[in-house]
């Protein structure tokens, strides 16, 4: 019996989706499955937010929750992580896909869309010199990069020192306007750049997966700062707004509520079976786009390889940028997500890559637990000295990472979080060089504000089991097809071979984009 | 068990069959109207006969009475009545536990006392258990209860008799929890159980409590001299006297103190304090988790917080299982400020007071999503010169200096303040 499906794609995030196209474009039959359960509508907030802070009777619902949701995950990494707007995607994950962690943290989704409902929105495409010694033809990729920064709306244009950098500009909108406390990094920069070149710090805009302009049924970013609360206008990109155009094309379908458990292999093709239901599915080729922990455990599974495997992750930092110039300035109403980058040179072998946010649309509790003074007057402080602070983030090449992955014989995937041992002399090495460059930039890194991560914290998985050109058990060839297991593809995080400090959420999309076109020509000339 | 219960459709009877239906008894209402369709239902009336029990049941509880205003004509009927539910008790061989009332007495002033008495010699005779409730109050505001609550809630004034005549409060479900017991037990044979507070207070205090935790309005107390309702009583009459409850008001300020110390100790009950049992609730859990959020909303706040934060707080503390409060302190609730000694490293980062420490993030996280929060922790965001926002700061700065030398210099009592309890814990 023919199977069903031409191609099965597990997971419907950022992955998923951009594996789909080439494929419906094709005339295949797809079918993408994933895992959420039901639509919990939660509230959003209705107007921008100071607006809304400072008349909703009702803000509580979207800032903690009705089930007290915030309240709940006081320990979590991210301020992404509480909100009741995200709720649903981070929801049930680990357990649902027996993942277990020591010393990592280890999140992803179940929901349509998967963790870029709650994406930072940071883009950045690999350069040539990045893919060396990889199986990658870099012009497909470079295509592909193309292809999926183009669909998915990306702002930032402008010619900055981080334009090649980014490698992004071609295709991008222009940039939204800074607010008045980046302004200021940007004035101060601009007027000695040069200087910073050559110490190694370069800086510019954000380039992000927001639209500055509209784009079919999204709207551009009205700066109404609800960034992490949930924007009205979808101006920020999440791959759940694929699933209405995938679906225009008749070959798609989409399932939801189909949590996969085994991948099976029958007579040529192959089955994914549900853990709830036991339904099984079949499809002539599998894609694994459930993201890279899940992914992993799957292929890891169906392998049944029980060697331990390195996970990389790029380790992180946050830290606080005071300007005491701008003392006194009112807040106003702002973009949410990263308004400025930075590249910093830390070694001949090792660049950094982090960007500043405005404090505006952030919850203050984040930091007034962070100062030692008691509450009431952290708030006090904090009133008058945070609309003149932006806070930073930072990461580090993912090959700084030493995590390992390993399936446990119940069939669970036991995650151990590990560091390189040169990480926290870099770390301290990037805490004085940012010191010492916001400084000249008119900004003080505050004291004890530089917190390095846990590992997995930043939630930039990948490299699990890595493309290479003679794969062995436990990597994949240059199509990510896991050796071992033929016609099944893994088309996120995990088959990317290298985790750069940039981030890596476009080049897995373009990634999946490449892998797709030629699955896509190869399966259409075995059909013919 | 298998429980007949007379009157149980009354004040305490409502709540004794709820409490024994939950704990697993069968539970028949004897009543004249019909009863919750979850028991069932076996027609009697005081003026009646008695009925015939179904078989099986192992115990009776009379609680039916007649506690209309009208002069006791029926008194004999009443005590015949008794006297036909105890033989059909003892032919059934069934325990039978008679509530009867603090004012029973053989030289009661009032006839209700003296039926009483009459009754309770029946009981004792036969085997029975009787009990003998203080002044029961809380749960539905029926009964005595009702009355007093209704009149409290109208009337602007609580009359405060002077000398003052002493009650003995009992929550209703404290009571029906100890009859309960009695039933449950078999060592409890012609017996007489007071149950009451074992500190009698003043009728007057009881009135104020219902005003300030009950209806939660001020009444301005007034003396009222018992030799003024003496002269009333005189110039109305014995019948009208009865009839506007005059009556039931002598029999209150002639109530001689019970001893039920040994009785709540037989029973192994602890009551509850008065203050939490007349909370609607029943209970002060949640009462003390309102007053915690009362105290550490307004420390964050610096100004006291809103209803809707207060009860969020609770809520929130609730759906995480927290049921009882970590601060209990009179100094705290007059001076939030006070909380600075405790919300620091060396107490938080404790043990015990780890607790604190979370409580402390569920109410910052309540008070800053909220208007109020925003003018607090965002401020009125009209610009300020640089200069004023440095003495501002600076400003803060010496305020949190000054408590934190404070908090070290306090240190040793500091936790006090945590620790103290206005009240021992309810049951």
């Amino acid at each position: 019996m023919a199977p069903e499906f031409d191609v099965i794609i597990v997971g419907s995030g950022p992955a998923g989706t951009s594996a789909a196209y080439p494929l419906v474009k094709a005339g295949l039959k797809v079918l993408m499955v994933d895992a959420q359960a039901d639509t919990g509508s939660a509230a959003l907030p209705s107007r921008p937010f100071l607006d809304a802070r400072a008349n909703d009777e009702h803000q509580w619902k979207w800032l903690i929750g009705e089930n007290f949701h915030a309240l709940n995950q006081l320990d979590a990494v991210s301020p992404k992580l509480k909100t009741p707007t995200h709720a649903h995607v981070f929801e049930g994950f680990s357990a649902s896909n027996h993942i277990e962690t020591d010393d990592f943290i280890g999140i992803g989704s179940l929901a349509t869309g998967g963790l870029s409902n709650a994406w930072g929105c940071g883009v950045a495409a690999l350069g040539a010199n990045e893919f060396a010694g990889l199986p990658i033809d870099y012009s497909q990729m470079q295509a592909s990069y193309e292809t999926v920064a183009r669909r998915i709306g990306i702002s930032g244009r402008i010619v900055d020192d981080l334009s090649s950098y980014f490698g992004l500009d071609e295709w991008s909108q222009p940039p939204l306007p800074l607010d008045t406390l980046h302004q200021r990094l940007l004035d101060q920069y601009t007027r000695r750049h040069a200087a910073f070149h050559e110490h190694g710090f370069r800086l510019g805009r954000s380039r992000v997966a927001v639209l500055s302009q509209s784009m079919d049924e999204r709207k551009p970013c009205d700066l109404s700062g609800n960034c992490l609360w949930g924007c009205h206008n979808q101006a920020l990109y999440s791959a759940s707004q694929e699933l209405q155009k995938l679906k225009q094309y008749p070959g798609f379908q989409h399932v939801q509520d189909f949590l996969v458990e085994d991948l099976l292999e029958q007579e040529g093709s192959w089955a994914i079976i549900d853990r709830r239901s036991a339904r099984r599915l079949r499809a002539t080729r599998l894609l694994l786009a459930a993201g890279t922990l899940a992914s992993t455990r799957l292929a890891l599974k169906a392998l049944n390889h029980r060697d331990p495997i390195p996970l990389l992750s790029s380790p992180t930092a946050a830290f606080l940028l005071w300007l005491p110039k701008m003392l006194g300035t009112p807040r106003t109403s702002t973009f949410g997500l990263g308004q400025l980058s930075f590249a910093l040179q830390l070694s001949s072998s090792t660049t950094a890559f982090g960007s500043t946010f405005s404090t505006t649309g952030l919850p203050m509790s984040e930091f007034v637990s962070r100062i030692p003074l008691s509450k009431r007057y952290s708030i006090e402080l904090l009133r008058n000295l945070l609309s003149a602070c932006v806070v930073g983030n930072i990461f580090l090449p993912g090959q700084l990472s030493n995590n390992t992955a390993v399936l446990r014989a119940d069939g669970s995937l036991h995650i151990h979080g590990q560091v390189h041992p040169e990480l926290p002399g870099l770390m301290k090495a990037a805490e004085a060089k940012l010191r010492r460059f916001y400084w000249t930039l008119g900004a003080l890194l505050m004291p004890m504000s530089f917190t390095v991560g846990r590992p997995g914290a930043d939630i930039h998985y990948a490299g699990t089991l890595p493309m290479r050109s003679m794969p062995k058990i436990g990597q994949t060839d240059r199509l990510g097809e896991i050796a071992g297991l033929g016609g099944v593809h893994i088309v996120d995080g995990a088959c990317l071979p290298s985790l750069t400090e940039k981030s890596h959420t476009l080049t897995l999309m373009a990634n999946a984009d490449r892998i797709a076109r030629s699955l896509a020509t190869t399966i259409g000339n075995q059909k013919a | 068990m298998k429980l007949v219960i007379t009157g149980a459709t009354g004040y305490i009877g409502q709540r004794l069959a709820a409490l024994a239906a939950a704990s697993g008894h069968e539970v028949i209402c004897a009543t004249r109207q019909p009863c919750p369709a979850r028991y069932t239902w076996l027609p009697y009336d005081l003026r009646g006969p008695a009925p015939d029990f179904p078989v099986g049941t192992q115990a009776l509880i009379h609680l039916a009475a007649d506690t209309s205003n009208t002069a006791h004509r029926d008194a004999d009927d009443e005590v015949r009545a008794a006297q036909a539910l105890i033989e059909r008790a003892h032919q059934g061989s069934a325990k039978f536990i008679f509530i009867s009332s603090q004012t029973a007495e053989a030289t009661a002033p009032s006839v209700y006392g003296r039926t009483k008495w009459r009754i309770e010699q029946q009981v004792l005779a036969a085997g029975g258990a009787v009990i003998r409730p203080g002044q029961v109050y809380g749960g539905p505001e029926r009964g005595l209860f009702g009355l007093l609550s209704g009149m409290v809630r109208r009337s602007p004034f609580i009359p405060i008799l002077v000398p003052a005549p002493c009650v003995q409060p009992i929550h209703v479900d404290d009571l029906a929890a100890s009859i309960l017991a009695v039933v449950e037990r078999d060592d409890m044979r012609a017996e007489i159980l007071n149950l009451g507070a074992v500190q009698p207070i003043a009728f007057g205090r009881f009135l104020m409590s219902i005003a300030t935790h009950r209806a939660r309005t001020t009444r301005l107390p007034i003396p009222v001299p018992v030799v003024l309702l003496r002269l009333l009583r005189r110039s109305l009459g014995q019948s009208l006297s009865t009839k506007v409850g005059l009556e039931r008001m002598f029999s209150l300020i002639q109530l001689p103190p019970m001893d039920s110390e040994r009785s709540l100790q037989r029973i192994g009950i602890a009551l509850r304090p008065l203050a939490y049992g007349m909370h609607r609730s029943g209970h002060g859990q949640r009462r003390g988790l309102l007053q915690e959020a009362a105290v550490v909303l307004s420390y964050l706040l610096k100004h006291p917080p809103q209803k809707s934060l207060v009860r969020r707080y609770a809520r929130a503390l609730e759906r995480a299982g927290k049921r009882h409060p970590v601060l209990q302190s009179r100094l705290l609730t007059r001076w939030p400020i006070l909380l600075a000694l405790l919300d620091n490293s060396g107490v938080l980062l404790k043990p015990d007071g780890r607790e604190l420490a979370w409580r402390l993030h569920v109410a910052l996280g309540i008070a800053e999503a909220s208007r109020q929060g925003a003018l607090a922790f965002l401020g009125d965001q009209q610009p300020r010169s640089l200069v004023a926002t440095v003495v501002a700061l600076g400003l803060t700065a010496l305020k949190a200096l000054v408590w934190k030398l404070a908090a070290l210099a306090c240190r040793p009592f500091a936790r006090q303040l945590m620790l103290e309890r206005e009240t021992p814990r309810g049951a």
